[in-house]
């Protein structure tokens, strides 16, 4: 019978079960697959889309690139990275088929916007997507691609055909808008 | 400012509310012709089951309109319409109906035989208990009127305590429609309304008090209820209102179930329950039905159970009540606590944090065959491995001999992770570099029940406070809702033996008693239907054991049986009634959870 090697360390990714049931189109594979990332990458989704059925279609359409191209997937244990920029790119492609983000001639302030910490104690991460998602959609996309993705403005440049000044101007004003809104709604809700 | 944004967006908590909608959708694109993968002979089988089934239907629906057309020559033959507020029906073109009934509400059909005319004992096909009012064709003018008996039925179970038009042939062949009312015992309708009264408050007296917490709604909010039970509540989840009170009832143990009439069945199919809920949310006297975010549930387990899910109360109150009203001297006492459970399509996804074991991967393809004098397999191992060639060449005979005349073994220098393409697959095919679950290896044999234990043993006891923070977490089963309510545990209850009906006799009015059949080796719980001094138990397992717990009221006293029982087909009799009160019925239910 065979024997235990006295100190295992994993050499495969731990989804290998996972991905070579996918590899073979074993349904159930993918269904675990599917859910396994869905908590993770739909709460990305929805910040690209406006409400959770445009999230299920960002993710749908990001799974089935996966589904598809799984078999290029190379075992270097990143598999939830390697979905997550599927997914990306999958909510940048809706983006693009959705809203234009145009090159226009701005201001670029390099200066920070200061906001008092005391403001998010008392708001929910939903009632923030919720004034993120009042932005206009192309601030909204590049803050979120900034803030939350943690693309760099070169990044956001090459993602979305825009200049790095142009990715800078809209962080620069989803912040000072937020600030705004969360100003506003704190208020309103005292 | 950016990375408190993102620290709050991490503590956030994703919307489940459509993964399954959404996977259906992507199953949908991903197989596009059928939800599931088919095999080439599998289509084919089918289309010859889609062929079969399209003449069947077709035989089917013609045999069926050849009929209506012979029923429709002799109702017009034997039967006038009088009513003009009979019900339209194209099946039944000449209902007769009897003074103060036309309102009645159609629940279903049924077809009754009739040997004679005046017969006191007939079945319909369906076998209901009912009191038959009806007229013949041959006598218009006469209007007979009879009651008759039927056992209940086997398909139907639960009976509409409404009139219902049965449709009915003599013996002569003639058909007849009639109207079944349930049988009511008029006589002792007051006698036995106080009897449920005295019954209802008895049960009154046992019900669970709830538990208030007052949260303040602009916070976040974790409540733990006494047994356990924990609440996550986001802030501003039943905004505007600022304060609001939490009550909260849990219902674990045998004890809690039996004394708040509370059971297990979804429809007619049995539940295992993992525990219940009641969860109620008031801003000063107004009732709040929902949050506007999900609340987490977490409930605890002794025993983890992958199947259980969520189940919620789906009975129509309105529709029960009205029926009642029509019918004040139908059974009240088996309605008391009609929840219906009805799967809210939320399981549990628990990932367990399997440890991984190194075994000598035996299941790999072969890296070459050659086929000479003998077909000769040649397969590779790491360099590294542990076990000689020969210690791997046996094992591999053992498991292949029976396919190759000769097996090779062949070490590998190098990479150990290296891919071989020869078996077409990606897989890493190197001996013994691969790693699987403990119940994959056992699964398959690839490691013997000795060697794992040992290595559970080692794993424990290198990292035995990790093992125990898996293991608590791992003891409370997870949810999330929005509707408040009743909330359920549960699982459907799978068994293989024949399912059979159980009746009880109680040897009196059985509408009167409250009966229970209680499940020793599940918690499982359900409700019978009453029929005359029988209660039905319908679709139970042969031969489980279970427990009869009945209540009733005698001489203003309750008296109560519980008493074990194999379930069978052979009527149950001769339950033994003892006195009792609340406080010795709540004990002897309780002696079920020891």
């Amino acid at each position: 019978m065979s024997q235990v090697l006295p100190k295992p360390t994993p050499l495969t990714d731990p989804h290998d079960i996972l991905i070579q049931g996918c590899k073979e189109n074993d349904l159930h594979s993918q269904e675990q697959l599917y859910r396994q990332f869905y908590p993770e990458m739909i709460k990305i989704c929805q910040r690209y889309a406006g409400d959770i059925d445009g999230a299920g279609i960002i993710f749908n359409n990001a799974m089935m690139r996966v589904f598809k191209s799984i078999k290029k997937y190379q075992h270097d244990g990143k598999l939830g990275a390697w979905i997550k920029a599927i997914v990306i790119n999958c909510a940048l492609d809706h983006i693009k088929t959705t809203a234009k983000i145009k090159e226009a001639s701005i201001t670029i302030i390099t200066e920070e916007i200061p906001v008092d910490d005391y403001i998010f104690e008392k708001i929910s991460a939903k009632e923030i997507q919720f004034a993120i998602k009042e932005l206009p959609k192309a601030t909204a996309t590049v803050f979120n691609l900034f803030v939350y993705e943690g693309f760099t403005h070169k990044q956001i440049g090459e993602a979305l055909e825009i200049s790095e000044g142009t990715s800078k101007w809209h962080v620069n004003e989803g912040r000072r808008l937020l600030k705004t809104k969360l100003n506003h709604f704190l208020k309103t809700k005292a | 400012m950016d990375k408190k944004l993102k620290q709050l967006e991490n503590q956030s908590l994703p919307d489940l509310s459509k993964m399954d909608q959404h996977w259906d959708d992507l199953k949908r694109s991903l197989y596009p012709e059928a939800s599931l993968p088919k095999s080439k002979a599998n289509n084919k089988i089918f289309r010859w089951i889609a062929v079969a089934s399209m003449v069947g239907i077709v035989l089917f629906v013609s045999y069926k309109l050849f009929l209506a057309n012979n029923d429709k020559i002799i109702s017009t033959n034997n039967w006038e319409r009088k009513s003009a507020t009979s019900p339209k029906t194209d099946t039944l073109p000449s209902i007769k109906f009897l003074p103060g009934k036309e309102n009645s509400t159609i629940i279903s059909k049924d077809t009754i035989t009739l040997r004679t005319q005046n017969e006191q004992k007939a079945k319909t096909t369906g076998g209901k208990e009912v009191e038959l009012k009806w007229m013949t064709a041959d006598d218009p003018d006469k209007k007979s009127r009879d009651t008759l008996k039927f056992e209940p039925s086997k398909e139907k179970t639960n009976y509409p305590p409404v009139p219902v038009i049965l449709k009915g042939q003599t013996t002569e062949g003639k058909k007849i429609e009639v109207i079944a009312i349930p049988m009511n015992d008029t006589t002792n309708k007051k006698q036995d309304a106080d009897k449920k009264k005295a019954l209802q408050d008895f049960f009154a007296d046992l019900e669970k008090e709830s538990q208030s917490f007052v949260i303040n709604n602009e916070r976040d909010t974790m409540i733990k209820g006494n047994e356990g039970t924990e609440l996550y509540i986001n802030a501003n989840s039943f905004y505007p209102n600022k304060n609001v009170t939490i009550r909260l009832q849990e219902f674990y143990s045998y004890q809690d179930i039996i004394t708040n009439k509370l059971t297990t069945t979804s429809g007619e199919k049995l539940l295992i329950s993992g525990g219940m809920l009641n969860i109620m949310a008031f801003s000063g006297n107004k009732e709040l039905v929902s949050a506007q975010k999900e609340i987490l549930i977490k409930m605890p387990t002794d025993k983890l159970d992958d199947s259980m899910q969520l189940f919620l109360d789906q009975t129509n109150y309105s529709q029960l009540s009205s029926s009642i009203i029509e019918n004040p001297g139908y059974d009240t006492v088996g309605f008391a606590n009609p929840i219906n459970w009805v799967p809210a399509g939320q399981s549990q996804n628990i990932q367990r944090t399997l440890p991984l074991i190194q075994v000598l991967n035996l299941l790999d393809d072969h890296h070459s065959v050659a086929y000479d004098r003998y077909t000769t397999a040649s397969y590779l191992i790491a360099n590294n491995c542990p076990l000689s060639n020969q210690q791997v060449k046996v094992e591999l005979e053992k498991r292949y001999g029976r396919y190759y005349g000769r097996i090779k073994v062949r070490r590998i220098w190098g990479n150990r992770k290296r891919v071989f393409l020869s078996s077409n697959t990606e897989w890493p095919i190197v001996g013994d570099s691969l790693f699987v679950p403990f119940e994959t290896a056992l699964k398959y044999k690839l490691i013997s029940r000795k060697d794992s234990l040992k290595y559970v043993r080692d794993l424990k006891s290198e990292d035995s406070l990790y093992y125990a923070r898996v293991s608590k977490m791992e003891k409370k089963y997870n949810f999330r809702i929005t509707n408040l309510g009743w909330i359920n545990c549960d699982r459907f209850y799978n068994d293989y033996r024949p399912k059979i009906e159980f009746i009880v006799n109680l040897g009196d009015t059985a509408s009167n008693y409250y009966t229970l059949l209680v499940f020793e080796k599940m918690k499982s719980l359900m409700n019978g239907y009453v029929s005359g001094n029988k209660v039905i138990f319908s679709n139970v397992p042969e031969g489980e054991s279970a427990k009869i717990i009945s209540v009733s009221i005698k001489d203003g006293k309750p008296i109560a049986a519980m008493q074990p029982v194999q379930l069978s087909r052979k009527t149950f009799e001769g339950l033994k009634f003892e006195e009792t009160t609340t406080s010795e019925f709540k004990q002897k239910a309780g002696e079920m959870d020891k």
